[in-house]
Parts: structure tokens; sequence; C-alpha cells
């Protein structure tokens, strides 16, 4: 848990939405919005875990495909599929998620280290787990999926 | 020490920067006027220095500080006529600026830099050039104490505060605290310190946290700054002016006798004596002080006006305010989106119209449209920031080179985007570089070439066009195209047969190639690896171009052009697949579409690689389907039915739009429509640094205006693509990075571009084509016509044309266009009704007249050895095979001289038979057009002489076998183009009377104005017969009587 740092407050809240089954979430810190802006622009060329682009306000802003960068199976987009817009210190960048959930009060200490294997996934991805009271919340650790061009190198 | 406060270090780099920026030029103009000074300028350049001085002692920036404080002095000295700003001293300052500027740009470490080396040079400078008296003054340091018996200021030039007074000045220790003076009004200490400066000048200063003396005892942890201060104002007023208790105001008194001190009580106003009662007390204490007799200087009486302008009292209101790069960015951003925004209301307003609706539209247009414009205009900068910085680095170089420059600059205040700006300063030193370097001889070769030794560049910034164009000339040299070629070709970079091949301006742009440094000899200047292909690529990135002009020994022309903006990129969009795609116009060089019925024979396979024959060369094909690897939904006849739904869709969502529908780059006006036919194609021929390809497209839509949006960082391995932009639509295209494409694709594009080149050759028996426009009016019957001759092509409705007395007519543009059938006049089947024609449209004896043509094919290069026996005809010259197809070529002069023989009348009654005897000398580098005008001019009875190039023809010339009457020479030829050879004729006394008439496909008039001050008598356009041959008559005539030999009729004519 030394990785965990920056979850030091005490409470920190967690949006939370769904890729397939699984509940996963991000610190709201680093989440600007949550739209359905799912009209993108493909990219020729492009890895396969970016899903296109979209026109956010005037800026182009790459939307990630979450289910490729987990190893899940890609789905097709439903009227539940959002796009979330995490702030990184260079730009936006959209991840598309397959359905919103709640926000979630969590207490660091609360928060668990990932086991290896979640749901067939591989927790390179993962800062951490949270047990809820029907069923487990996966976060997200944010920096390593917005790095996933290398780590996709090192893979 | 004062809190490390980034944005005031910020501001003050950026205005240190900005005074630093002039400083180079003011002090060189100050240094050319010496004695003679411009005071009005010398001030200007004072004030910068003294208050980068003075923000300098608030940031406790030591170092910068000094130095500027001791250039102050220099410049102080100037504006008072005790120095003359002779060279050395100019040289002082200006290395002084370099070192201020050093420290500016590192600002962390810049306490650390010893700045002595400079300061002793400016002390040099000064004493050097300066009067004894002065120089005496200068040395002699004093010391200002507090009456406490602690030293204020030690180490004063004494010369300083005499300088001061002598203008009316008092001088004043004021002492300044920061948290109640300061912070507590809410100020930053730069804006104190601007005030304070309003009302006087700071002579020195320095950061104290102990306090000073008992001055602000009551304080513990205050922060004092102590100044220094010259003002005219009285302790009182001075103290409210800049707001501090009058406690912390010390009157200086001096007296030149006795040493410097406190005030007396003869103060006016605002006597220092109660304040110095009610406080503390400040008393000098001289330390070195033992000053010379010279003039009494006693401080005037505070309300007096000065004679000298005070320097800091004039300065107007700014009106200028700083901001954040990044603001502008996202208020552009925000701007653009608005656009967006606008653009859908507007298109909402006109479908659900309601009165009010559409007016508050129209009012948000309006508005919208002007924000824009406003926030583009945040950006733009005026291109003199770069310009500024040129004299200083010509006359360094000169001067370093042994060479005389002069530099002068016009269109400083031409106005571009602040990125654009930034990006061309370093292209732009490397030319003119460049210039001082290679371009402008040496004085004793200038002197030897008959030109002024000194040399001038003329650096010129201009609007034109929509872009901006900077030219840089200079009276050089020029480049040598030959010598360019040399090396070239020791250097492998081109090839004996390429060289041979090349035209001077061709050559000339070798320099442009990688590896190629223009310099004989690699210098110290300009050998740093830096070459002219860097500069081309650099302005290149940024939307621009360069073109070089030059001429051996008179000088070289560099003009780089470019974009207004870069923000904003003029793109033609146009669709893959089912995506939309945006390629920027500078990387475009020409549209072709070819028709589905041609694709077959047009479009060929070498080593898997399709490749499209234009003009004579092959071009390699890319099917940007491909390379994007994503499905073309162009040419799959299964899916056709679907997609035509959807292209009419776009079809009618652009109606009413100006279509992009080019036949190769001859606008015909076709129907965009056609353009989506499936199995035709459409090929965007681009240029990506030397090398040229065809993309393939889906479809064409509309040139516009893009705003270019960078892609993010998961996205930067896409090396086909450049970056991004909205649509009106709001979706986002992509534009395409030609470049990229082609090193995508680079494992087959190398090496095909030599077995292109190969076959090319190997194809073209005869290397020697004519473009030629192809049309058919039958199936079978194919005809041509050379592109030179054809102004222009239009597309007309059957309706439109009249028929006027058996002729048939063409209303348009306001008047008539007569029309001729080939059919009427030449043995060939007629075109068949349609209700759509193409006229192809010439100009013969200064008269429009228009060929109907039913279907154009193609502009092809036909080989211009023709079989004149088969064909010939009236209006019919021979024909020629391609592609097992024979084609006529039609002789448009013959052909309207059959149609309406009354224009040509006139010429024959001016031709009489006598003048015929005449031998003509004709050059003509294309055996097409050397066969054709041989043929008319024989035809008229001249004897003519026909040579291949400019060298044969002058060779020829000097053979006394022939005796030439006229000269009729092409301008483009080989080994000796045709201006050369007219320079030859008129400086050679034997052949200087000869007449000579050039003949060009296209004049400009600059190339018109060219050939007239080398003496050409006349320029005709190629081939338009009737004008050449009256011009050859009225020439030889004229000739004629020049020399007296007269032909029969003439000395008639002239005896009446």
């Amino acid at each position: 848990m030394t990785k965990n740092n920056k979850v030091k407050d005490n409470n920190i809240e967690i949006a939370t939405f769904y890729v397939e089954d699984t509940l996963m979430g991000i610190d709201i810190q680093h989440i600007q919005e949550i739209n359905r802006h799912l009209d993108t622009t493909t990219i020729p060329g492009a890895s396969e875990f970016v899903h296109g682009v979209i026109n956010l306000r005037g800026e182009v802003v790459t939307v990630l495909d979450l289910h490729n960068i987990l190893g899940l199976n890609t789905t097709e987009i439903t009227k539940q599929s959002r796009v979330v817009i995490v702030k990184t210190n260079e730009e936006l960048v959209g991840l598309w998620v397959d359905r919103i959930a709640d926000v979630v009060n969590v207490k660091s200490e609360e928060i668990e280290g990932a086991p290896a294997n979640i749901s067939g996934v591989d927790s390179h991805f993962f800062e951490g787990v949270f047990k809820m009271e029907s069923e487990l919340l996966v976060i997200l650790d944010i920096d390593k999926i917005m790095d996933v061009n290398s780590e996709a190198a090192i893979v | 020490m004062i809190n490390k406060n980034d944005e005031l270090v910020a501001s003050y780099i950026e205005e240190a920067n900005e005074t630093l920026a002039d400083f180079e030029n003011d002090i060189l103009i100050i240094e050319e006027a010496g004695a003679n000074i411009d005071i009005e300028l010398v001030n200007k350049v004072f004030r910068g220095i003294h208050s980068m001085k003075g923000s300098a002692g608030f940031l406790g920036l030591v170092s910068i500080g000094s130095l500027a404080h001791e250039a102050e002095n220099v410049l102080n000295l100037i504006r008072n006529n005790e120095l003359v700003p002779t060279s050395k001293v100019a040289d002082a300052l200006l290395r002084a600026a370099d070192c201020l500027r050093g420290m500016t740009n590192n600002i962390d470490t810049s306490n650390d830099v010893d700045v002595t080396e400079f300061v002793n040079l400016l002390q040099v400078a000064t004493t050097e050039e300066s009067t004894p008296e002065v120089r005496e003054s200068l040395n002699r340091d004093v010391d200002i104490a507090l009456p406490t018996g602690g030293l204020a200021f030690v180490m004063i030039k004494e010369m300083e505060l005499v300088m001061w007074q002598k203008q009316g000045f008092d001088i004043y220790v004021v002492s300044i605290d920061f948290f109640t003076d300061i912070h507590d009004k809410n100020l930053t200490p730069i804006d104190f310190y601007k005030r304070t400066n309003q009302h006087g000048n700071v002579v020195s200063s320095y950061m104290s946290t102990a306090g000073i003396g008992e001055l602000d005892s009551e304080l513990p942890d205050s922060m004092n700054f102590v100044m220094l201060f010259a003002s005219m104002l009285a302790p009182a007023d001075l103290a409210q002016a800049i707001g501090v208790p009058e406690s912390q105001v010390s009157h200086i008194a001096t007296s030149m006798q006795t040493n410097w001190e406190p005030s007396g009580p003869k103060e006016p106003s605002g006597s220092v004596e109660s304040e110095t009662q009610t406080s503390a007390p400040v008393e000098a204490c001289p330390v070195e002080a033992i000053i010379p007799a010279s003039q009494p200087v006693s401080p005037k009486p505070k309300n007096n006006k000065p004679d000298t302008v005070i320097p800091t009292s004039s300065t107007p209101a700014s009106t200028n305010l700083r901001v954040n790069v990044k603001v502008l960015d996202r208020l552009m951003n925000l701007a653009g989106e608005l656009v967006l925004g606008r653009n859908q209301l507007l298109q909402e307003a006109s479908d659900n119209s309601s009165l009010g609706m559409e007016s508050v539209a129209n009012r948000i247009d309006q508005v919208t449209s002007e924000l824009q414009d406003a926030i583009m205009q945040t950006r733009m900068q005026a291109i003199g920031t770069v310009f500024n910085k040129f004299p200083r680095i010509v006359r360094d170089l000169s001067s370093q080179l042994g060479k005389e420059c002069e530099l002068t600059i016009d269109g400083k205040d031409v106005e571009m985007d602040k990125t654009i700006i930034e990006a061309i300063g370093d292209p732009l030193t490397h030319l003119i570089r460049n210039s001082v370097d290679h371009g402008i001889e040496d004085p004793a070769t200038r002197k030897q070439r008959r030109k002024s030794p000194s040399g001038t560049i003329k650096l010129k910034a201009y609007h034109q066009a929509g872009k901006v164009n900077i030219s840089i000339s200079d009276d050089g040299g020029g480049i040598d195209g030959e010598k360019l070629k040399e090396k070239a070709l020791e250097r492998g970079i081109i090839t004996s047969d390429q060289a041979a091949d090349m035209t001077h301006r061709e050559a000339v742009k070798l320099i442009f190639h990688p590896g190629f440094s223009m310099a004989k000899v690699v210098s110290d200047v300009s050998g740093r690896g830096v070459g002219m292909d860097v500069v081309r690529t650099n302005i290149e990135e940024i939307g621009g171009t360069v073109e070089v002009d030059t001429e051996v020994g008179v000088g070289t022309t560099i003009v780089v052009k470019l974009p207004l903006t870069l923000a904003i990129m003029p793109s033609l969009v146009l669709r893959c697949g089912q995506d939309r795609f945006a390629i920027p116009q500078v990387n475009i060089s020409e549209l072709v579409r070819i028709k589905a019925s041609n694709v077959a024979t047009t479009i060929e396979k070498i080593k898997n690689i399709e490749v499209l024959r234009l003009r004579g060369k092959l071009l390699p094909l890319v099917r940007l389907s491909n390379a994007l690897g994503i499905t073309s939904q162009f040419y799959d006849r299964k899916i056709d039915d679907l997609e035509d739904n959807q292209r009419a869709q776009i079809a009618d969502r652009r109606s009413g739009q100006e279509p992009v529908q080019a036949v190769a780059d001859l606008r015909s006006g076709q129907d965009r429509r056609e353009n989506t036919v499936a199995g035709a194609l459409n090929i965007i021929v681009v240029e990506s640094g030397h090398f040229h390809y065809g993309l393939i497209v889906d479809e064409l839509f509309d040139n516009k205006e893009i705003v270019v949006k960078p892609l993010g960082k998961h996205l930067k391995d896409c090396v086909c693509l450049a970056g991004a932009t909205i649509l009106g639509d709001g979706m986002v295209a992509l534009i395409l990075d030609v470049a990229g494409i082609a090193s995508h694709l680079n494992l087959i594009m190398p090496d095909t571009e030599q077995a292109l080149e190969d076959k090319a050759r190997a194809d073209s028996q005869d290397s020697e084509t004519q473009s030629t426009l192809v049309f058919a009016n039958d199936p079978e019957e194919f005809f041509g016509v050379p592109v030179e001759f054809i102004s222009r092509i239009e597309r007309i409705r059957a309706s439109q044309i009249d028929s006027v007395g058996g002729q048939d007519v063409l209303q348009y543009r306001g008047s008539s266009l007569p029309l001729l059938h080939l059919a009427d006049h030449a043995r060939c089947k007629p075109e068949p009704e349609a209700a759509v024609y193409n006229v192809i449209v010439f100009k013969i004896s200064g008269k429009e007249i228009g060929l109907v043509a039913s279907n154009l094919v193609d502009i092809s290069e036909l080989p211009v050895h023709i079989d004149t026996v088969t064909f010939r005809q009236t209006g019919i010259i021979g024909s020629t095979i391609q592609n097992e197809k024979a084609i006529r070529l039609i002789d448009v002069f013959e052909l309207t001289e059959a149609a309406h023989p009354e224009w040509f009348t006139q010429r024959e009654t001016t031709e009489s038979k006598e003048n015929k005897s005449n031998v003509i000398l004709f050059a003509e580098d294309s055996s097409f057009f050397r066969q054709q005008v041989t043929n008319f001019l024989q035809s008229e009875g001249y004897e003519v002489v026909a040579c291949e190039d400019g060298q044969i023809a002058w060779d020829t010339l000097q053979d006394p076998e022939h005796q030439f009457g006229l000269v009729v020479t092409d301008i483009e030829m080989p080994n000796m183009d045709g201006l050369e050879l007219a320079r030859n004729i008129k400086s050679d006394p034997m052949f200087a009377h000869l007449p000579v008439i050039a003949v060009t496909s296209l004049a400009g008039q600059d190339d018109i104005e060219k050939g007239m001050k080398i003496g050409i008598d006349d320029y005709q356009v190629k081939l338009d017969r009737d004008m050449l041959l009256a011009a050859i008559a009225k020439h030889l005539k004229a000739a004629r009587l020049k020399s007296g030999v007269l032909t029969n009729s003439e000395k008639h004519q002239i005896r009446n």
C-alpha cells in the first residue's frame, strides 16, 4: 500500500461505474465531468485501446476504451454508456464505461491491496479494492491507465 | 530577503526583455548620430535601463542591478552631452546588454554572475571618451551616512549625484517598509516602484532586513528597502506622492565646496529640520569627500521648472495590459466553440423561421464574428519584435567579416500570430546571416564589380494575398546555379543527366537540399550544420514557403511567405471511408480527377505500385484508405447503392457552396456530383519535401479555414495524422500529415522512385513532349490542343448558345463569345447533341473565340514530333498516336482564320511582298513550337534559320554565311536562355541593331520589364501568329528605316 500515498486523506470520494460487470471507481478529484458524448471519430492507425476522439467544447479529447485496456470484451455502446473525462497534468482524457453508479465515500484505511486477479482482470491497473456491502469496488490507478502507451510496451 | 514571488519575477523578466529588445537598435542609432544626440531617444533608453535597475533592486537581483546601474550612468552622461557615444562606448553598452539579457533569462543564477568585466568595460569606455573634468569626478566615490553614524550608502559615484543636481534634482534617502508601505496598501513592489519613479529617479537602492539605523526600530521584523532618490519635489510632497510617512524621507543637501551632508534649514518648504526632529535625522558623513572647487550646484527651488526634460514625468498612461497566453488560447477555443454554436443557431433559425428568432440570430451572428476577430487580434504581434535584433547581427557580423553592410527594414508594423513570430526568428536570422556572409562581397570585390563598397540588405514585411511576405534581398554576388550543380554532382545529390536538364531556377533550389551548405568555405558564421534545408523545414512547419530569386553578380532575393496565423489553416476537406479528413492547402499542388472510363488507361502498375502518368512524369499513387487501413467506400460496387444515398445527403447539405472540382488544375466548374460517381478517381497531388505523390480519396469537399487542434498523447504514434479540427457540424475531422503518410509507406516508396524514373525514360522515346488537352466529339475521334493556347475552359448549357446570322455565339459575362464548331471547317464528325458542352476559349488577335467540345478526355503529354501528312487539312496540323489512338492536333489560328477571314485581312495588306527577303533567326528549344513557328513564317515568305537553343543561335549569328534581319527567341531555353542571347546581341556592336522579339507562352509583367531592360524590342505570346507577324513586319521596317535601307515602296511613302 505504499503506492497509495495520494489517498492519504481520511475520506475520499470515489466515482464508481461499471465496466462489463465489474464495479470500478476513480477518485473524484481526477474527474472533470461525465457525459454521454459518444459521437466519436475513430482514429485510423491508433492503438486498440483508443476508442476515438470527441469534441469537448472545442477541445479534441482522446477517449480510451477501458474494456480493451483491462483486457475485457469490448461491448456495444448502449444508452447507458458514458464517457468519464479525467483531468491529467497535460490534457483531458475520456474513458468509455458501460454504466455509471454512485459516488462512494471511502476511508483510506479501508482500502485494501488488490488481489492479483479480479474477475479475470490483471491487477496491474488497480490501486486497491474496497469491500462494499454487496460487491467489491475496484479502485483504478489512473496514472497507470493514462500511461497505457508505455505499459503496453512493457507487457 | 524578499519572498520569491514568481509572478513578480516573471513580469520583471518580461519587461526587462522588452527593454533589452529595443536597446540594441536604439544604441546603434545613438552611435550613428554621434555627438548629435537625439535627446528623446537617449531618454527612452535611459528610462528603460533605469527602471530595469530599480526593479532589480526591489527583487534583490544584485548583479543585474549593478550592471544596469553602470549602463545607466553611461547613458546619463550621454544624455547630458558629457560623453560622446563613440563606437567604443556603444560596444561596451551592447556587451553589457548581452550580459543583462543572459542574466535575465537565467534569473535564478543571475546573482552568481560576475559582472565586473562588463562594469569595467563601461567604466573604461566612459573614462576614455569623456572630458577630463567628468573623468575626475567619475573616479571619485562618496559615502552617504545617517546621523546615527550608520552608513546609508557607500561608494556612490560623485558624478551621479552631480549629474542629477545639475538637472535640478534634490537627493533624498528614502526608507520604505515593505509591510506598512507596500504590502498593507495592496501594492506589489513593482507597482510601488513604478509609482515612485514618476516622481524622480532612483540613484541607488538596496534591501535591508535589519532596518536602517533607528528609522524603524519600533518594528523589529520590518523589511526595509532604502533608496537614494533624486526628485524635484519637496520632502513633504515627495513623501505624500510616493505614499510613505514623511519621517522616512531625508533630504541630503550637497554643496560642491563642502561635503555631502544633511540639509540645513534653507529648504523653502516642508522643512527637513522638522522632519529630522520628529524622527530619524539623517546625516551624511563624507568619507572620501575631498571635492574639488568647481561650479557650486545648490538645489534649485522646488517650484522652478527645470530646463531639462524630466525623464519619467512625461510617460503616457499605459494602454497595454499583460495577459497570459494560456488565457488567450482558452478564449480562442471558446470563441471557436461559440462560432459552432452560432452556426447551429443560424441553421435552426432559418429552419423555423420566426421573425424575432431571426433577428436575434443575426445579432448573435455579428457579435460572434466580431468577437472571434478581436480574440484573434489579441494573439497578433508586430513582426518588429523579430526584426529589431537584425541591425545588431548585421553590424557585428559584417565587422567580424570585414564587410560593409547596410540593413534597411520595412514593414515592422506588420502583425502576425504570436506563435509564428516566435517560430520565424531563427530561420530569418539564418537568412540574414547568409546574406551578410555569402551574399554581400567584401569591399574590394565590390569595387572590382563597380558596386558601392557598402552592400545593402533590404528586409521587408508586407501583406499579399492574405499572407505575410518577408523578403530579404541583398545586392551581393548572387547564387551561381552552375556551381551548385557541380557541388550537387560531387556529392551525388543529382546525376549528371539531371544536372544537364536543370534550369537555373531548379539549380538554385538545390540550396534547400539537405546537407548542402552554400558556403564555398565553411565559416564559423554559417557552417554550423544549420543549412538552408533546415530553414526551409522550419518555415514549412509553420505553413510557410521559401522562394529564391537570384542573379549572379546582381544579388539574391529570398521571399518567405507565411500565413497570418497558425491557428487557422486553409485546408481541403475530403472523405475517405466514412470519415472526413483535412489536408492543409500548403501541401496540395493540384487536384486531378480521372473518369471511370479512363482509369484503366491512365493508371499503370509498377512493382505493385499504382502510378499516374501526369504530364510526362510518373506519379506514385497512394490509396488513402490503404494507408489508413480503412475501407474505402467508393469503389465497392456491392455497397454502391447504399453509398449513393449517403452521398446525395452530403451533396444536399452542401448545396449552394462552391464545388471543388478540377480537370487537372484547369477548373472547369463541372457539377461536383460527378465527383462521387463510382469508379472515377479523385487524386490529390501532394507535395512533401521534394517528393510528390498522388493521394486517392473517395470524395472531395470544400476548402475550409480550419482551426488546428493537437491530438492527445495516446495518439502520438499515428504518423499519418498531423492534428485534428472541428468541423461545422461539431464532429472532429483528422488532419492528414502527407509527409507522415509517405514515410509510413516508406518500404516501397524510395526504390520505386528510381524505377519510376527509368520507366518514364524508357517509355518516352522522345523526351520532348507538349502538354495537350485531348477532347473527343465522337468516341472514335480524338483531337488535341496545346495547353499554352488555352485561356480557359467554360462549361455551358446548350441553351446558352444563340445563333446569330449563322454564327453561334455564347452570351456570357456581359458580352458574346463567337463559337467554332470543328466539323464546320475540318473533316470530322459533328459533336453530338447534348445538354452541356465544354467550350475551350482562345485569344487570337486580341479577340476571344471558343471551340465547342463535347467531351474533355485528359491533359496528356504528347510527343512533339507529329505526323504532318496523314491528317493534314485546314485547321489540323497533323496527328500523333497515344495509347493506340490517333490524336489530331488542332491549329487554332488556321481554324479561326477559316471561320473569320475578316479578322486577318488587315495584316495581309500591311505585308508587301518585297519586304520578305529578310532572314529571321529563330531560337526555340521545343521542337513543336520550332516547327510551328518556322512553318508559318515560311508560309509568309520569310527565310527562317531555326536553332535549338540560345547558344546555337548565338553561334549561328556569328557565322558570316548568314545575314539576319531580325531575331525571334524563346525565353526559357537550356544552355543559353533568351535573355542572355538578347543581352549578347545587344552588347555586341556587330549585332546591336538587330531587332529582337521574344516569344513566351505566358508573358508576366516582370519578365517583360526584365527583357526590356536588356534591350528586347518586343514581346509576343507564342504562336499568336497574327500578332507575331505584325510585330516582325513592324520591327523589320523600323530597322530598315534606321539603317537607311528602304524598300522601294517605303521610299515612295516617305517621299510623299
